[in-house]
């Protein structure tokens, strides 16, 4: 009899960069509505371990959202009153 | 030259006279500067993410300009003095930026040019080269002024939301 392993499943959903993959899809700090797909409810920038960002981009995109939080285009954080 | 791009928030409670005379002022700070302004855009008033100095919503202006680099020191000295700007971020959009990607861009811009044969202009010494440049294009920004001047008055009633 084969001794059958289990192995605890992997989560191995092939991720891509959505930049890499959409060239019109540009990162721009003026453009909150595209940014906001990258951060949590709480206004987090979501690690590109979860996004499947490419490292180059995963960098122009954290920038982007820094300075859209600096003029106010996203919150740093949301306030949530549980 | 380079080119920047400064996005900055006016205090939303001026009238439109404020406003105006809050671009009037900037635009003459680059202006003074050897600096020239590519556009002016307002974008209007809009929900800040985060209330600024008590404020809920800012009138957003994006000012796309070209000039020396101590351009941008001086026109941030001035907004952060000017109680009735909020914020204000600079981007270099550029490194290089000459006068002819400033031509090309204001020919980009008004198509409609009564015939201005493109100068030879190679020969001239730069000095007067760069002299009759700048008067042109001084005067085309002013012109511009006035046009959104116009806009900025057609477009008051919208504010009221
Ligand atoms: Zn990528």
């Amino acid at each position: 009899m084969v001794v059958r392993r289990r192995r605890r499943r992997v989560f191995h959903r092939r991720k891509i960069c959505r930049f890499c993959a959409d060239s019109s899809l540009k990162i721009d700090y003026k453009d909150p509505k595209t940014l906001r797909y990258f951060v949590t409810e709480r206004g987090k920038i979501i690690p590109r371990r979860i996004s499947g960002n490419c490292a180059r981009h995963q960098r122009q995109l954290s920038l982007a959202i820094k300075r859209a939080r600096h003029i106010a285009l996203m919150p740093y954080t949301t306030t949530t009153t549980f | 030259m380079r080119r920047y791009e400064t996005l900055f928030i006016i205090d939303p409670e001026l009238t439109d006279e404020g406003l105006k005379d809050v671009a009037e002022k900037f635009k003459n700070i680059i202006l003074a500067d050897k600096g020239h302004i590519i556009k002016y855009d307002e974008w209007g008033k809009r929900k800040l993410a985060y209330p600024v100095r008590k404020r809920e919503y800012g009138f957003y202006v994006l000012l796309d300009y070209c000039g020396p680099s101590d351009i941008v020191n001086e026109l941030e000295r001035n907004m952060r003095i000017d109680e009735r700007i909020l914020k204000y971020i600079t981007v270099k959009l550029s490194d290089s930026f000459d006068q002819e990607d400033l031509e090309k861009m204001k020919a980009a811009e008004a198509p409609e040019q009564k015939e201005a044969p493109p100068e030879e202009v190679p020969e001239k010494t730069g000095e007067a080269f760069v002299e009759e440049e700048t008067k042109e294009s001084e005067e085309s920004s002013e012109t511009e002024e006035e046009a959104e001047v116009d806009t900025e008055s057609g477009e008051a009633p919208s504010k009221k939301e």
